[in-house]
């Protein structure tokens, strides 16, 4: 991810593209770029169109229109360390709402910011900045007129570690001093970076001497004395000189940043992953123009496709001839289909009456069974086809043949013949048989 | 703000095709399908051969299981029969109609007078009775023999009508 870092100063911005965040970072443009005159005065911005459009030709140049960009606020930003009871986050936004006036007496209204660095028996220390909401908007309006999209406005301070991170041992404060033209800045802060003091001395020729004077008052804020003595701005021989002394005076070790260090602050400003005190974080994370790439990427995406589905439906409707054929013919197989669906029902109705079995032929072998001498009466078929009557017979082996002739004819599975009595006269028979194969 | 804003819209665009694709995909699947039945089907005049032997079959088993009993036809076709067979129809009776499945289920009794040869012809008739029935029981009162084949006897008959109301 690329992120662009600006450092404002008086008539000059240093501006940094990097990629990554943290120990991964990668420095790919850095640039002193001047502004018109007054359109940044004491790293603040004045007129936001003008400093806009100053930066935007190089944020064009680079291809950073779109990236996310840092800001430092400006040297009008305090940070107070606070001891509160805990609360939850509503709360203390609550409370610095209430207590912002006498905390920051600017006299005018403020953005804060806040961090809570540790809690510890039902208390909590909460780091607090405060910068005039004038400068945040400005800068954030600067940034926008440059074609960036506004993600941090962010307190000096909280990039000063950055100076003096893994550069000798001690856990002394640190005394920060930025020479600029005409002054020089001197903080005092520990080396967390929390600001302990600060003071500006004006004078073009700064000796060691005078510098160990306007520490003095600092000093009385520091218990645990003076580890690091930091030199950045615009230095000279003879401030190196003064800073060098006023290092051994207070037993320090002189550290110099070597690169500009204020170019080192912007490529902090753009690389730090998680600012901890931001006076934009209130307004929410901006999207990620990547996502937004994506979304477009999915959007064309699926509108090609789209498109190429609708030509496809075009040509199944409209080219591929008249819909209303296939329509008809399709009614007509439905109005089939229907018909034959009809026949079936009725079939199977039929199927449950099942068919008449086979009486006529039945009736008909048994006429034709009948020999001279043998007759039949009480004639009788029950719905199951199964035949009954009873017989007389002249002679005693006109039954059986008559029950072969049955059982020959097929018109009966199965015949019996029951002899009743028998005498000089004939015999009585009663005949079954049942109907069917 | 404006990037999230075109980033939401273009989330909602995006959403918004790809309901339409969706959609789209199902339409054309929907006319593949039509046009792949259609290709299937048999050709017109087949459908037309099979619709009028469809009807012919339908019309046949419809007069076979009638809406409803006619009285009136029933027993002038049953007299003409009996007629055509050489007997005479002494009595006819009809039950009452019950239910029988889907069906309607009516009995009908004829006491038939006539010799054995017009018992069977009758019987053959019957047989061939469009209308669908089920015989019952049938009985002869009489002494059947070679000797008294042409003298004429009672013969009882009973059997069960169908109809299908919902035709």
């Amino acid at each position: 991810m690329r992120r662009v870092g600006i450092e404002l100063g008086d008539g000059r911005a240093r501006m940094v593209l990097v990629k990554g965040e943290g120990e991964r970072v990668r420095l790919i443009r850095a640039e002193e770029i001047p502004l018109p005159p007054r359109s940044s005065v004491r790293g603040e911005v004045e007129d936001p169109e003008a400093v806009g459009k100053a930066l935007r030709e190089r944020v064009s140049a680079w291809g950073a229109r779109g990236l996310r960009a840092r800001v430092v606020s400006g040297p009008r930003t305090a940070v107070r360390c606070l001891n509160v009871p805990e609360m939850k986050p509503k709360e203390l936004g609550e409370f610095l709402r209430w207590q912002k006036e006498k905390l920051f007496p600017f006299g005018e209204e403020v953005e804060l910011a806040c961090r809570v660095v540790s809690r510890r028996g039902g208390e909590m220390e909460v780091e607090v900045a405060a910068c005039p909401r004038r400068v945040v908007e400005r800068a954030v309006l600067a940034l926008q007129a440059a074609g960036l999209v506004p993600e941090g406005v962010l307190p000096e301070q909280e990039l000063w570690p950055h100076l003096w991170e893994g550069r000798g041992e001690g856990n002394g404060a640190v005394l920060l001093l930025d020479w600029g033209g005409e002054e020089v800045r001197i903080s005092l802060c520990s080396s967390g970076g929390l600001p302990l003091g600060r003071r500006t001395i004006r004078s073009l020729a700064t000796t060691g001497t005078e510098l160990r004077r306007a520490v003095e008052p600092l000093l009385m804020q520091c218990r645990d004395g003076v580890g690091k003595v930091v030199s950045v701005g615009e230095e000279t021989e003879e401030r190196q000189q003064a800073a060098g002394e006023l290092a051994k005076a207070l037993g320090a070790e002189l550290i110099n940043p070597g690169v500009d260090p204020r170019f080192a602050l912007a490529i902090a400003l753009a690389s730090w992953p998680r600012p901890g005190l931001n006076f934009l974080r209130r307004r929410g994370k901006p999207l990620e123009p990547r996502i937004i790439q994506i979304l477009a990427g999915l959007f064309f995406l699926l509108l090609l496709s789209d498109l190429g589905w609708r030509l496809v439906l075009y040509r199944e409707r409209v080219l591929l001839g008249p819909r209303s054929s296939l329509q008809a013919e399709l009614r007509a197989q439905r109005a089939l289909e229907e018909l034959l669906g009809q026949v079936e029902r009725k079939k199977r109705l039929l199927g449950q009456i099942g068919s008449p079995w086979p009486l006529p032929q039945a009736l008909t072998a048994l006429v034709q069974g009948m020999q001279p001498g043998l007759s039949l009466e009480g004639v009788r078929v029950e719905g199951e086809g199964v035949l009954t009557g009873r017989g007389k017979s002249q002679n005693p082996l006109l039954p059986s043949r008559m029950k072969k002739h049955l059982l020959d004819s097929r018109a009966f599975s199965s015949a019996e013949v029951q002899v009743i009595e028998g005498g000089e006269g004939g015999l009585s028979f009663v005949l079954r048989a049942v109907i069917g194969r | 703000m404006r990037l999230r804003l075109l980033g939401f819209l273009l989330l909602f665009a995006s959403a918004a095709l790809a309901w339409d694709l969706a959609a789209g995909v199902s339409a054309w699947r929907a006319v593949r399908a039509e046009v792949s039945r259609a290709q299937k089907l048999p050709s017109g005049e087949e459908r037309l051969l099979w619709g009028k032997r469809a009807r012919e079959e339908l019309e046949r088993l419809e007069t076979r299981l009638p809406s409803s009993f006619d009285d009136l036809r029933l027993t002038a076709y049953l007299e003409a029969q009996a007629r055509a067979s050489g007997a005479e129809v002494k009595r006819l009776r009809f039950g009452e109609a019950r239910r029988a499945g889907e069906l309607l289920e009516r009995p009908v009794e004829i006491l038939l007078w006539g010799p054995l040869r017009s018992h069977l012809a009758f019987v053959s008739a019957l047989s061939r009775w469009p209308v669908a029935f089920r015989y019952q029981e049938l009985s002869w009162e009489g002494v059947l023999s070679p000797e008294t084949v042409s003298t004429p006897f009672a013969g009882r008959y009973r059997i069960l009508l169908y109809a299908h109301p919902r035709s």
